[in-house]
């Protein structure tokens, strides 16, 4: 009942940004921003090396720490990708994503190089970013087959198949 | 064929990095409670508990649950201390042996310290909308958020505030070998390079 709830009130919400607001928060602040710095100590900067990938925001860091899991920027995702850390640069791309419309980010999955992508209610996506191709999926009420997954950080599912 | 075991709806706060194990709330304490459940993820067994005594650990959709550092070592909850004024704690917990480490006064980190916290200082109630804090994996870091958009890196021995920015929001994260800490702000995401940090 709470997850229906959660359902409920992300459409809403999504109903909401489409049709009053379809300028983005994000949107508007990246408009009026400072340039730069954004991090800043005054008179002493005290981060100073970074990278920038322009339009993304992170999700998530793989458990190995060598990953970033972005998405578009506007909270929707249209756009799945998987970052080097130590490059900055895109190394996949997922196919396909589901848009995001009620609050659960796409994730790696502990323990593994998946990303697990939800589109909307009990529709899942699992992607293994390192060959580029979907490695399970599953609709309705079912659990993921396949390992372990968090759903809306509060679920976990378990089944026994396991995918090559 | 697909044999699956029974779905169970715990209230999950997040999954340790090596996906063994995770935390959860006892049955019928959702919102505000006492202690954390320690279950494994193969057979939902509980392994252990966190017992935060006095204390009350706040959590509902909107506040940030107990979760591991990147490195899975540590455990952090935010707490709201049995005081009289309201005081919010992050206790760290070793993730093997369950042991209460360290207590963090977030009263540190108000930016109006010239007056007795208010419910509303974005930075003593940390349950607000869109507020986090996530503690690097040598517990020497801190990253705070607020649902104001402004970001702060403070650290946590000398209680000095190394670094702040606005137009910044959640998640913040670092790597599991603190070296690197990964920001979200208006323009895209950041990925800093705490080794070079002056």
């Amino acid at each position: 009942m709470k997850r229906f709830g959660i359902a409920i009130a992300g459409i809403g919400f999504a109903a909401l940004l489409i049709g009053c607001d379809s300028e983005n928060e994000i949107d508007r602040q990246a408009r009026t921003a400072p340039e730069s710095p954004l991090l800043l100590e005054p008179q002493s900067p005290l981060l100073t090396d970074y990278k920038e990938v322009r339009g993304r925001q992170a999700r998530d860091v793989s458990p190995d720490g060598k990953f970033v899991l972005v998405g578009s920027a506007d909270g929707a995702n249209w756009a799945i990708e998987v970052l080097s850390i130590e490059s900055g640069n895109v190394v996949g791309q997922m196919k396909d994503p589901g848009r995001e419309v009620y609050g659960t980010p796409s994730q790696f999955l502990p323990g593994s190089n998946y990303v697990f992508d939800e589109e909307f209610i009990f529709k899942y996506t699992l992607w293994d970013f390192r060959r580029d191709r979907t490695v399970g999926c599953s609709t309705g009420t079912n659990p993921l087959p396949d390992r372990t997954v968090v759903v809306d950080s509060r679920v976990v599912c378990r089944s026994t198949k396991t995918f090559a | 064929m697909t044999t699956a075991l029974p779905e169970i709806w715990d209230l999950v706060s997040a999954v340790s990095p090596d996906g063994h194990q995770y935390l959860t709330t006892p049955p019928g304490t959702l919102g505000s409670y006492k202690q954390i459940e320690v279950r494994s993820v193969a057979d939902y067994r509980i392994t252990g508990r966190i017992d935060a005594g006095n204390d009350r650990i706040f959590e509902d959709q909107w506040s940030q649950p107990p979760r591991y550092t990147a490195d899975g070592k540590f455990i952090v909850a935010i707490v709201q201390a049995n005081e009289k004024v309201r005081r919010w704690f992050l206790n760290v917990y070793r993730a093997d042996s369950l042991e209460l480490i360290d207590k963090i006064d977030t009263t540190e980190w108000n930016p109006r310290k010239d007056r007795v916290p208010q419910p509303d200082d974005s930075l003593t109630t940390p349950p607000h909308f869109g507020a986090e804090i996530v503690i690097s994996p040598d517990r020497r870091l801190a990253a705070v958020g607020n649902h104001e958009h402004s970001f702060r890196l403070f650290d946590l021995k000398s209680k000095r505030e190394l670094a702040h920015s606005t137009f910044a929001q959640p998640p913040f994260f670092f790597t599991p070998d603190g070296t690197t800490l990964i920001t979200n702000h208006a323009a895209g995401v950041r990925i800093w390079n705490l080794e070079k940090m002056k």
